[in-house]
């Protein structure tokens, strides 16, 4: 139950040694929103608060620091304007003020919840995941590094940095979730992406939360869309196939049912806001 | 109706700050936490992990055997009396209780014991640890092995009455259940007139069944007690409680000691909406201390607290309306099914509100109102806000748009044409109170002395828009637009304490300068209630608020009160302030009628003087005070109380407009508009707060609260991130329309407000829903499911 | 090689502009120890980061210390509302709160304060929009909101004038 030992390391190569090295059960420990939250805590933490929380534009992408707290990724413009607002529109639901200032995305990606409210867009913007192991760095694609509910690919590896290649200009994004309450953990929530081209669409990224083991893509309906017009039915059907990709479970928040129809619903309006169209 | 002629008030009915606000908004101690003591140990329950079972046995030898662990207590400690009082070697014995705070006797089941061999709920007490710390007492909590035999359980009233169902209290030793072997806790049936045969005369009849779901009061401060044996070697608890004084007497009961052997203390309370209204810790607590002799305190979870200590008690309820085409109420039937959870705990007195608080307020000859509540193997149901009100505002208030529908009249016209008066009686609630006092036949009903009911109607229809909005919306839906828009109304009764049996005292001790030390019993719980009572004695004697020193609700220090429930502190606690003020006043008025050489009659005491008009003579209060302490060497103090054999319903009217996402189901509050006669309002902010404190609260229950299990009985909301209440970012516009009558009863006119706000939301969204999408949802809460249902989308 | 046994851990941090240094152990919440420590007007009712009675300012930022390590603020800077009121005169929100009824049990009212402290630092003459966003995370069961609220603006409006 009790913390046994506080680690301060001073990078995140002994971050991860120490993680290795120690005997009992760790855990890195950032904006502890999650952590400090479950019944067990662990016997040891690695705090990497104010470790890894660099913002940065490098050539074609931008690069978040895994600790970057929500509020200063929020406030970071030059996020907002590649990526039309996207991250920004999820952080503006999420939890409250105060959780806002604490929580990392490094964070809400690597405690896996199927309901992560950044995954989605992160997903839609086909994230990079920035992983150091004792042995050295390596990076894999967002979609690879969920593994199951509560579970990413993650050992005891830390998730370093999340790399964004830089979306096209004029690039369309929407966020929607459905709660209870604002700032509510998402019964369900839905990242959209479009590249228009004179009203076709170039390329769709449809990403769903809550409403399958982990964060998903909604591949079928982004193959469909691509090359399509923007059509209400070709929005419909798109909708229609995204329905088709989740695995929804009941549960205190909703009814299978309910979020298997709001993933239609959601994608539909996501994807028609993204053209502009007011739903 | 308007207030009592002239009189000006110079204190009531002011902005005033609150008597302990700079000690809130500074952050100076103040509630129960805030008061450690030296040596303190801490205190943690082991919750049962089973609906239903009985403890085959259990070892605690590892958990007593852990460094700092001070004491384990299990109901091996708790034996069944053996030999002869006062020889007793038991520091505790077995003695049924209830833990519902009301007055003696409880007319709640004394089915509970400190702590028993079997568990009714999850979460039900299995044992108890004092420890040095926090976390010594959390290991110890898992070092203690039980084997159960898990026995069946049922989860819903209608199974729980099933021929063959398991019985929850088969313990011999219970008593004042109505039939456990049934399962059955309590009931009642009550009838004015008869409605079978007003069925008969009407020309249309109603029949619909309402649910209302198990909803929790989600206060901020948790249950938190502090108790410690003090210097004399007497037992003091320092905790979250609304009734200092029952607390005090059933505390005695549960440990054996006498009444005068424990001080209770209630510092500020942080929200109580009626869960404190109850022992859910102290008597655990406590027990602890007598163990240990050490302080202890204890305090529970935010899960606990949820899903251990009490809720709202859900209920089914059947609604039989008989009516003639004008719009005449013929006959009004409630039937209700109401789940007591595990142990009885104000089942009596919960459910009669549902009716009489609900029925009395329409015009109809006949009336029955019928309930049973029965035991299932879930938490407990108990005191909250409304208290059984709200269940059955939902569902009359619901019946009654259904009713004004099918004659095709307008739901506020309708509410206009048939609700009660001034000079109207409430024929019902003495046939639940004076039974056994006479013949059914015979009993006369409660006069209503203020009713502002048609001015709240008129008043909120005219502040929300109604007439307009209501065919504008009409208008507008009718295209089956994205986003429904609808308006509905309710209107509400409530009561001020408890008829007849409601007890305050108040004394007054007068200072040399004419400053006062104002001693009640009554429990401040958030309300302002200190406050509001202050400003009352501070109104006779012609003092500033700042003059009146207030000491309550420590049982060593102040005189008896019923406690803070029912709307009662202002009406009845308020009242004994006003009798003891007057006492004082008087004495006062006599000592200065002999200096000043005129006729008593002839005085009258205002900002800070005695004046004689008349004779253009004055004495300042201090010279007054002044001669009484040191000339005549008397202390002016009196002591006086109060009991209302009446229980003056507040009335309001409330207005919800609404918008529906007839695509994702979710509804959205506009605007709420609450119009309320509470009589005199002693504190504007104060009261407006009351309002839109309770429409929140309300807000929830309509639209996002509940408290749900699973299929063995397991909570699924582990804590306030999955019970959600509204937050800020989601409140409606608030209109509130203080209509003032007076009450001639209440001091300087006042009636209570603290819990009538609550009893409308659901009603009004329900209702505003039906006219949003045109189908009624009768399931509450108005979940976006639900919605999509009733809109057959799903 | 087992785990060393528990050893304090020395946090020294500034406290409404006070240096401290205060003993604590590795697994001790920020908010554990602030209470320990006497600053009782932190708050705490669901040690989740759900109800925000126990939010301080780190840094000037408002966040819930129930859910960060008291090792985790080594160093830094820490208001509660013990700072607010200079001696008896109280700070201009807290007067608002009185003024408006917006204090009922109070038991949110300092975590509520500092959101709005934070708040006006930050925008000193808010929208109402903007005042229910920073009670976001202030969960209140007495009030619905709208007199805290109103008392924000109000002690905004209030700080216009005197600053005029």
């Amino acid at each position: 139950m009790a913390v046994k030992v506080f680690f301060n390391p001073a990078s995140p190569q002994e971050a991860v040694r120490l993680m290795y090295e120690q005997p009992g059960r760790g855990a890195y420990l950032a904006g502890g929103t999650d952590l400090l939250c479950s019944p067990e805590w662990p016997d040891f933490v690695v705090n990497i608060r104010g470790l890894l929380a660099t913002l940065a534009q490098e050539a074609g992408e931008l690069v978040i620091g895994a600790a970057a707290t929500i509020s200063r990724i929020a406030a970071w413009q030059a996020l907002s304007e590649a990526d039309d607002g996207l991250m920004q529109s999820c952080a503006r639901g999420f939890a409250s003020e105060q959780i806002r200032n604490m929580a990392t995305v490094g964070g809400n990606l690597a405690s896996a919840v199927p309901s992560a409210d950044f995954a989605t867009p992160l997903l839609a913007l086909e994230a990079q995941c920035v992983i150091q192991a004792p042995e050295g760095q390596r990076t894999i694609p967002l979609e690879g590094f969920f593994a199951g509910p509560h579970q990413s690919v993650l050992d005891r590896e830390l998730l370093l940095k999340i790399r964004l290649p830089l979306p096209s200009a004029g690039v369309r994004t929407e966020f929607l979730k459905i709660g209870r309450n604002p700032g509510d953990i998402a019964t369900i929530n839905v990242a959209t992406l479009l590249e228009l081209e004179c009203d076709k669409i170039q390329k769709a990224r449809i990403a769903l939360g809550a409403v399958a083991p982990t964060p998903i893509r909604a591949y079928a309906a982004e193959e469909f869309l691509a090359g399509k017009p923007a059509s209400d039915e070709n929005i419909q059907r798109a909708a229609d196939l995204a329905r088709e990709a989740v695995q929804p479970i009941s549960d205190q928040r909703a009814s299978a049912d309910y979020r298997r129809q709001m993933s239609m619903v959601l994608t539909r309006r996501a994807l028609q806001r993204c053209l502009g169209r007011n739903q | 109706m308007s207030n009592s002629g002239e009189q000006q008030f110079r204190v009531v009915g002011r902005n005033l700050w609150r008597v302990d606000g700079r000690q809130l908004v500074t952050g100076a101690p103040a509630f129960s936490d805030d008061y450690p003591q030296r040596g303190m140990l801490i205190g943690k329950l082991l919750g049962s992990p089973h609906a239903h079972a009985r403890i085959r046995a259990i070892d605690t030898s590892r958990a007593q055997d852990l460094p700092g662990v001070h004491a384990v207590l299990t109901y091996k400690d708790v034996p069944k009396a053996r030999g002869p009082i006062g020889r007793r070697t038991d520091l505790f014995n077995r003695v049924p209780y209830t833990r519902a705070g009301q007055d003696y006797p409880e007319p709640s089941p004394w089915d509970y014991f400190l702590l028993d061999d079997k568990m009714r709920h999850i979460g039900d007490r299995v044992a108890a640890v004092a420890a040095e710390s926090e976390e010594v007492a959390d290991q110890a909590l898992k070092l203690i092995q039980v084997d159960y035999e898990v026995l069946p359980a049922v989860f819903t009233p209608e199974e729980a009455l099933k021929t063959g169902a398991p019985v929850i209290h088969n313990e011999p030793d219970v008593i004042y259940v109505k039939d456990p072997q049934r399962n059955v806790c309590s009931g009642v049936d009550v009838q004015v007139r008869d409605v079978q045969a007003g069925f008969a005369q009407a020309e249309l009849v109603l029949e619909h069944s309402y649910y209302s779901q198990r909803v929790q009061h989600a206060q901020m401060e948790l249950h938190t007690a502090i108790s410690y044996f003090d210097e004399h070697e007497r037992l003091v608890v320092i905790c979250s409680t609304q009734v200092p004084f029952h607390l005090r007497r059933q505390l005695a009961r549960a440990l054996g000691l006498s009444i005068g052997r424990i001080r209770v203390i209630k510092p500020r309370i942080g929200g109580g909406f009626g869960g404190k209204q109850e022992m859910v810790i102290e008597d655990i607590c406590a027990a602890l201390t007598v163990a240990t002799h050490r302080p202890v305190r204890l305090e529970l979870s935010r899960f606990e607290d949820l899903t251990a200590a009490r809720s709202r008690h859900p209920m089914r309820i059947r609604v039989k309306t008989g009516l003639k085409r004008d719009g005449t109420l013929i006959a009004n039937e409630m039937i209700a099914l109401v789940d007591a959870g595990a142990y009885g705990s104000h089942s009596p007195t919960v459910p009669t509100n549902t009716g009489n608080k609900n029925l009395p307020r329409y015009r109809c000859p006949n009336v029955h109102y019928q309930f049973e509540a029965v035991y299932t193997n879930l938490p407990v149901s108990g005191a909250m806000r409304g208290y059984g009100t709200p269940q059955g505002s939902f569902a009359l208030e619901c019946q009654m748009d259904e009713a004004a529908e099918a004659i095709g009249m307008d739901p506020v016209e309708f509410r206009l044409k048939t609700t009660v008066r001034s000079g109207d009686l409430d024929e019902l609630s003495p046939r639940i109170y004076e039974v056994g006092s006479s013949d059914s036949a015979e009993i006369e009903g409660w006069p209503i002395a203020s009713c502002g009911l048609q001015e709240c109607l008129q008043r909120g229809a005219e502040a929300s828009g109604w007439s307009e909005k209501r065919q504008a919306y009409a208008a507008y839906n009718a295209d089956k637009p994205l986003i429904r828009k609808g308006i509905g109304m309710a209107c509400l009764s409530q009561g001020s304490g408890v008829a007849g049996i409601d007890q305050a005292n108040a004394t007054i001790k007068l200072n040399e300068d004419g400053s006062v030390i104002l001693f009640i019993g009554a429990a401040d719980i958030g309300t302002g209630g200190d406050t509001v009572i202050a400003q009352i004695v501070a109104e006779v004697l012609g003092l500033d608020l700042e003059e009146v020193i207030v000491y309550a609700a420590d049982t060593d220090l102040v005189p008896f009160d019923s406690g803070a429930y029912a709307s009662s502190t202002t009406y009845v606690s308020g009242n004994a302030a006003l009798n003891a003020a007057n006492r004082v006043k008087a004495d006062i008025l006599k000592i200065a009628a002999e200096l000043l050489e005129v006729a008593q009659a002839e005085l009258r005491l205002a900002d800070h003087q005695v004046i004689a008009a008349q004779a253009d003579k004055r004495l300042s209060l201090q010279e007054v005070t002044m001669h009484a302490t040191y000339v005549l060497k008397e202390q002016i103090e009196h002591t006086a109380s109060f009991v209302s054999p009446v229980s003056p319903p507040p009335f309001a009217a409330q207005f919800a407009d609404i918008e529906v996402d007839s695509e994702t189901g979710q509804i959205r509050v506009v605007e709420f508009v609450t119009a309320v006669d509470a009589g005199t309002i002693v504190n504007p902010p104060l009261a407006i707060g009351q309002v839109e404190g309770g429409v929140a609260m309300g807000l929830g229950q309509a639209l996002i609260e509940e408290l749900v299990f699973d299929e063995r009985g397991r909570p699924l909301n582990k804590g306030l991130i999955d019970y959600k209440i509204f937050k800020a970012t989601q409140m409606p516009k608030f209109k509130t329309i203080l209509v003032e009558t007076y009450e001639p009863t209440g001091p300087f006119g006042v009636k209570a407000i603290a819990e009538i706000p609550i009893d409308g939301p659901a009603p009004a969204v329900a209702n505003a829903l039906k006219h949003a999408i045109g189908t009624r949802v009768f399931e509450l809460p108005l979940t976006p499911e639900r919605v999509l249902r009733a809109l057959d989308k799903m | 090689m087992s785990l060393r046994t528990r050893e304090t851990i020395k946090l020294k941090l500034k406290i409404n502009g006070e240096d401290n240094c205060f003993a604590i152990l590795p697994g001790d919440r920020l908010s554990t120890v602030l209470r320990r420590e006497g600053y009782l007007s932190v708050k705490t009712g669901c040690y989740t980061g759900d109800c925000g009675t126990c939010t301080v300012l780190l840094d000037g930022q408002p966040i819930v210390s129930c859910l960060m390590l008291a090792a985790q603020a080594q160093g830094s800077s820490l208001t509660t509302v013990e700072a607010l009121a200079q001696g008896s005169e109280l700070h201009l929100l807290q007067k608002a709160f009185l003024d408006e009824g917006a204090v009922q049990c109070g038991f949110c009212t300092p975590g509520m304060l500092l959101s709005a402290l934070a708040l006006l630092r930050r925008v000193p003459h808010p929208s109402e929009e903007q005042v229910r966003e920073a009670f976001s995370g202030n969960l209140c069961r007495c009030t619905g909101y709208e007199r805290p609220v109103r008392a924000v603006l109000k002690a905004a409006a209030a700080t216009e004038e005197s600053s005029k």
